[in-house]
């Protein structure tokens, strides 16, 4: 742990010269980070949990189209049918495997990182690479989102994890579970002023010092194998610390007002997924993000379509009609959900009068496909800040089972971050760029 | 059972093979069956990937049929994966027979699952980790005298099996936070009560007071209305016109559920009673309220009174301590269905109950009484005001300024479980302390921000196992063997008397730690019979099960709530009587209340709590597999699920859990026409080689218990998907060949394999109390405990002796 410094006090006095002696970006009231000549660029990673419903044996295609080709032309499925009005502006890439992922029950964990394959060891989620890159100098590197599901991640379709990001290690981000919890993040909190903040943080810091030392003194009496694994507590103490670091570099320029009342708890599933992107939307808009992955809650969405099943039930639709006909609901409600963002997209400008869309990148996915299926996973891709990519059609990649992080690979290289691979990737996907 | 490896198939046979052989490497390598693998890959995969031609440049000639590291298992995982999809053999070759297909895959499915727990292996260590929900709720009750709403407490994470596993636990930066949060407010509810003590009050309520003059209202300002107050309106006269409604209330359609809430003591427990009767002929099963709020189902009554000659129940409540606490819920009928006529017509089509005849609950009143003290004081009240408070006179806090650092120290010591303090931490606190004074803060605010702190960290919030003089031993302290036992068996840390014996040199003495045991388990069973209970019984899974209410309108909240106790229930007879666990499989007594009693058709029984009692000789009811807990989680909500029933007997019963599913099958039925009944949707099942390889047993289990339906009722026939009724057949053989016809020498056939269960336990308890998986190392001392309980029948009060008298149990 050689990274942490044992001296609380000279640690912080540095902290505090540094925060004075780095020059901020210039900001303007609501925190924006500095206007670059073109847009920067925006990347939001949506999805999670099971996948789509697949094709009648008899009768044609639910979600996934059979063939490939221009939307113009081959026409959209009944899944897909809620983008309409977008089609000119989606891509629908098929044969893309997450290669790391083998829980049939788990549409989430390790969907943004390509979790570990063969000799390679999990690391960062792709957005959390892009955060360190083009979400550098805004308020938030990056937003996680998530949602708490009733029941445990395998029945819910998420697998494990928390989230759709994941640290260097590849341990899950928790990630901000609530609307509310997003709401308190973004806006600023009645009564909060720069001295006040500072000493809000001074406080944490102590008590980080102090349970620091607990964790020193618990970590002498242990066996070498349990202080490794006291080393995880050492690792958030430092994280939170980094947080707070952070905040202190940007305490001096307040956050927003809110102008949206706070969200209550437990809100209806539909409800809750459009008020978080709605905010995320304010936030990209305000540059206070440039980076974003959420995954959407699941056992919520389907009560609140009035489904009684289990989600893993809904999955199994098999033969069953009733089955059948409510996860085709599903599917209809969350690219109902997903068209309604690309329209909040399109429709908000940020402070230079630039169309928000023009300048995302913004996918939409999971490891499964439909059922237990771990193979050519729905990939949805929207967005113009990829320019290199074309939208308006179903690419059929040649090569079946092509790795999902030669994708995020992709994705990062348009996005303009300057990296050479994505863990076990193996090149870009041309098939994509024009 | 095809035999993988010889360890595996001392599931099935003597269990003296493995302790004959002992050579360490042996335990890390998986061998798989030469002769199936051989002649499959020979037939259809050489040609292509063999001396000659190596496709992909792979060649699988020279195969030594062995898994000994991870990457001999990743080229199994990859000939198992395209074996799994389809991909091979190639669509233009010679395709392999469902049964040699089944065969091959069923043998590298077993073999992998066989080797990945192998080379998972720890080493028998057990790794640190943190309190999980179950433990912080009861450390907090044990130190405070209160518990902490279980939503508020950091979530445990991903649990395969027992919630005490730290391997797969995971800290993260929400944690920290989270559990400093929730310190405060403990320690805020903590001082708020400190010292003092209520008096006993009791608050009757007669609802009629309310509802019957309101609904008189309703109708007088509706007058002349339209629309939906017409049908309101209606709806009221007819309840005006019922025979009591000047001396008590129906549950009934305008008046749906009674409210209550109330703030209270969490400190004490408050009695909530209920004096109702029927009015009218009642359906039996329609004869329970249910009364509970946000801290859950309070109780399930039976009314088996008349408005005449009304009965009373009660049951006892906790309060939740936290902001927002109090007692707070509803007195209902246990129903489901939004109104009371959705619900009766739903009876109607699935119950053939006709709506006109049914007679309602009436309620003559709603009384609270409390709070009611335990006898002692908890440490955090006895530690703030040592002197004994009464109803009239509060007792003082002791603490100030000038001796809080004292204050500090004793909370610290306590809640890190009698560790000894580290200066620089306790002088921290003071000085952290000090300041916030200096900054203005009062003493109370001050003193909780300090104390939340040591709350939050490694000492209270991590199960740290010292290392000790001779780490490599990895024998455990004293003091560490009582924290460990007294986790085990009552979720919490020791109490006084514990500590106390713990310094006396009783962990290391048999009979003095034996007593320990009798002690504690006599004071109070239920905590292990619970947590254990409520995790090897997959509460998880029978919660997350959503029965549809349209096909089974008698499955409510109470009725839910009725099976998980009956489970807790049985358990505890179990161990309370030290009876041979073979009841599980078979018993002449059931653990039930009235409601389940009636669901399951056993009479006579007209309790709220739960009791054990002897069933009559037809009855088909005693033992776990016959308790609705197991049958719904062994469900989908919709049909009962053989696969899922098969699954858990295979794993409990068998001691011989089925591999996960594999990814990449495809669908079922997505080419077939849907399957009419149960048993032919098994057939289905495993007429695809991919699925057969492991359905083919479970499903094959699961069939026995077809006799029960979706939430565990007897039935002799079965409703297929076109609605018509089609006999139950029960008609299947175990994997060790034996041959069932009836549900009952089902049972009988299990008994043969009582010892697998017992391992199955003593395997159980062990990874519940120690903290670790179970590994193929750890053989002998599983044997060793088996060996122990065989002679007496295999107890369960035994078992739990044997399984803390363990060498594992001492070590970390």
């Amino acid at each position: 742990m050689s990274t942490i410094v044992t001296d609380p006090i000279s640690r912080r006095s540095l902290l505090r010269q540094g925060a004075c002696a780095l020059a901020l970006p210039f900001l303007d009231s609501v925190s924006r980070a500095a206007p670059t000549a073109s847009a920067p660029k925006r990347m939001i990673f949506l999805g999670g949990g099971y996948g789509f419903t697949d094709s009648y044996h008899d009768k044609g295609p639910s979600f996934f189209p059979r063939e490939a080709g221009r939307f113009s032309s081959i026409g959209l499925t009944k899944g897909l049918k809620p983008l309409e009005r977008h089609q000119e502006d989606l891509t629908l890439i098929s044969n893309l495997t997450n290669l790391g992922v083998h829980n049939p029950h788990g549409g989430s964990g390790g969907y943004l990182n390509c979790g570990e394959y063969r000799e390679h060891k999990a690391g960062f989620s792709c957005d959390q690479i892009a955060a360190k890159t083009i979400g550098k100098d805004t308020r938030f590197t990056s937003l996680v989102l998530t949602a708490r599901e009733p029941i445990p991640g395998q029945g819910a379709g998420h697998g494990s994890g928390l989230s759709l990001s994941a640290d260097g290690r590849g341990r899950s981000i928790p990630g901000i579970p609530t609307p509310l919890g997003l709401y308190r993040t973004l806006f600023a909190q009645k009564g909060d002023s720069p001295e006040k903040l500072l000493e809000r943080l001074d406080n944490q810091q102590s008590i980080l010092d102090l349970v620091r030392i607990d964790g020193g003194s618990v970590k002498r009496t242990l066996a070498r194998e349990d202080q490794v694994k006291l080393d995880e507590y050492f690792t958030s103490i430092r994280e939170i610390e980094l947080g707070l670091q952070r905040e202190e570099q940007w305490a001096n320029k307040p956050k927003m007002e809110a102008s949206i009342e706070a969200p209550a708890e437990g809100l209806p599933g539909e409800k809750e997924i459009r008020l978080m992107l709605d905010m995320l939307v304010l936030a990209l808009q305000t540059d206070m993000t440039r980076v974003a992955s959420y995954r959407l809650p699941v056992c919520s969405l389907i009560t609140s379509l009035g489904i009684s099943l289990s989600p893993h039930s809904l999955s199994h639709y098999g033969f069953d009609s009733g089955r059948r006909a409510a996860s085709e609901q599903r599917d209809g409600k969350l690219m109902e959900l997903f068209a309604w963002f690309l329209d909040r997209l399109k429709e908000t400008t940020d402070s230079e009068g630039r169309r928000l869309y023009d300048s995302c990148i913004v996918s939409y996915g999971s490891n499964l496909r439909t059922g237990h299926g771990l193979q050519s996973v729905p990939a949805l891709l929207s967005g113009g800040g990829a320019e290199r990519i074309k939208h308006g059609r179903h690419v059929v990649l040649p090569k079946e089972n092509t790795s999902l992080a030669n994708y995020w690979l992709t994705l990062l290289q348009q996005a303009g971050v300057e990296t050479p691979n994505f863990h076990y990737s193996d090149g870009e996907i041309s098939e994509l760029l024009a | 059972m095809k035999a993988i490896a010889i360890f595996t198939s001392y599931l099935w046979i003597a269990p003296t093979v493995i302790l004959a052989a002992n050579a360490s490497s042996l335990f890390h390598e998986t061998a798989v069956n030469r002769e199936v693998l051989g002649t499959f890959l020979k037939e259809h995969c050489i040609s292509c990937h063999g001396p000659d031609k190596q496709k992909a440049k792979l060649r699988f000639d020279q195969l030594d049929f062995a898994i000994s590291d991870n990457g001999e298992a990743l080229h199994y995982q990859d000939m198992l994966d395209v074996l799994n999809s389809g991909e091979m053999p190639p669509e233009d070759e010679t395709q392999p027979s469902n049964a040699e297909l089944e065969g091959m895959i069923g043998e590298l499915t077993e073999g992998l699952f066989e080797a990945r727990k192998r080379l998972a292996s720890s080493g028998g260590k057990v790794e640190m980790r943190r309190l999980n929900r179950r433990e912080y709720a009861a450390t907090i009750d044990h130190l405070f005298g209160f518990v902490p709403a279980a939503s508020k407490i950091p979530p445990d994470g991903d649990v395969e099996n027992f919630d005490t596993v730290g391997s797969r636990q995971v800290f993260t930066t929400e944690h920290l936070d989270q559990y400093y949060e929730l310190g405060r407010e403990i320690l805020e509810v903590g001082f708020k009560w400190a010292g003092k003590k209520e008096p006993v009050k009791t608050d009757r309520q007669d609802p009629e007071n309310f509802w019957t003059g309101r609904y008189r209202k309703d109708i007088e300002t509706w007058k002349g209305g339209t629309g939906k107050v017409v049908r309101l309106s209606k709806m009221r006269e007819e309840y005006l016109a019922l025979p009591k409604v000047e001396t008590g209330v129906y549950l009934s359609e305008p008046l749906r559920h009674l409210a209550y809430g109330f703030g209270v003591d969490p400190r004490g427990t408050y009695r909530l009673s209920v004096v109702a009767g029927l009015e009218g002929e009642v359906q039996p099963f329609r004869r329970f309220i249910k009364v509970g709020g946000k801290e859950g189902i309070a109780g399930v009554f039976h009314v088996d009174g008349t408005t005449n000659n009304p009965s009373e129940s009660v049951a006892e409540v906790r309060p939740i301590a936290l902001k927002g606490g109090g007692v707070g819920g509803h007195v209902s009928e246990d129903r489901t269905g939004a109104w009371l006529s959705h619900y009766l017509n739903s009876l109607k089509q699935h119950q053939g109950v006709d709506p006109k005849s049914e007679g309602l609950i009436w309620i003559d009143s709603f009384k609270v009484e409390g709070p009611f003290y335990p006898e002692q004081r908890s440490f955090f009240d006895s530690l703030l005001c040592p002197e004994e408070p009464t109803a009239t006179h509060p007792s003082e806090m002791v603490w100030n300024d000038t001796n809080a650092g004292e204050l500090i120290a004793r909370f610290t010591k306590k809640a890190f479980r009698h560790r000894d303090l580290e200066p620089a931490f306790v002088n921290g606190l003071v000085s952290y302390f000090k300041k916030k004074r200096e900054k203005g803060h009062k003493f109370e605010q001050a003193m909780i921000d300090t104390l939340a702190v040591v709350m939050a960290s490694p000492g209270f919030v991590f199960m740290n196992e010292e290392a000790g003089v001779k780490p490599e031993s990895r024998m455990l302290s004293p003091r560490d063997i009582a924290i460990r036992l007294s986790y085990f068996l009552t979720s919490g840390p020791p109490d006084d008397e514990l500590y106390s014996a713990a310094s006396a040199g009783s962990m290391s003495n048999s009979k003095a730690y034996q007593q320990e045991i009798d002690r504690i388990l006599s004071a109070n069973n239920r905590l292990l019979a619970e947590g254990f209970g409520s995790q090897w019984a997959d509460f998880v899974r029978f919660d997350s099960i959503s029965v549809s209410a349209k096909e089974f309108p008698i499955y409510a909240e109470g009725l839910r709530h009725s099976m998980k106790q009956e489970v807790i229930a049985y358990f505890q007879t179990l161990i309370e009587e030290n009876l041979p666990i073979s009841n599980l499989i078979q018993s002449d007594f059931a653990t039930v209340n009235a409601q389940l009693a009636t669901h399951y058709g056993i009479p006579n029984v007209t309790t709220n709590e739960f009791a054990k009692v002897s069933l009559p000789p037809e009855s088909p009811r005693g033992g776990f597999l016959t308790q609705g807990a197991f049958l719904v989680a062994g469900s989908n909500g919709e049909r009962s699920s053989p696969a899922v029933r098969g699954m858990i007997l295979m794993n409990r019963f068998l001691n011989s859990p089925p591999p996960p599913p594999p990814p990449n099958v495809p669908e079922l039925g997505s080419g077939a026409e849907g399957p009419l009944t149960n048993r032919q949707l098994v057939e289905l099942h495993t007429s695809q080689a991919q699925c057969a390889s492991c359905h083919r047993k479970m499903d094959t289990i699961g069939l026995a218990l077809e006799n029960f339906d979706t939430i565990g009722r007897w039935r002799e026939s079965e409703k297929n998907s076109r609605r018509t009724e089609e006999p139950v057949v029960i008609d299947g053989v175990l994997p060790g060949g034996e041959r069932f016809t009836d549900f009952k020498q089902f049972q009988n056939t299990l008994m043969a394999h009582e010892e697998d269960l017992a391992r199955n336990l003593v395997e159980s308890f062990l990874v519940y109390g120690v903290g670790r998986d179970i590994e193929f190392t750890d053989t002998p001392h599983v044997e060793k405990i088996m060996s122990k309980l065989r002679p007496n029948g295999f107890r369960m009060k035994d078992m739990i002796h044997a399984v803390a008298d363990s060498p594992l149990f001492f070590s970390n």
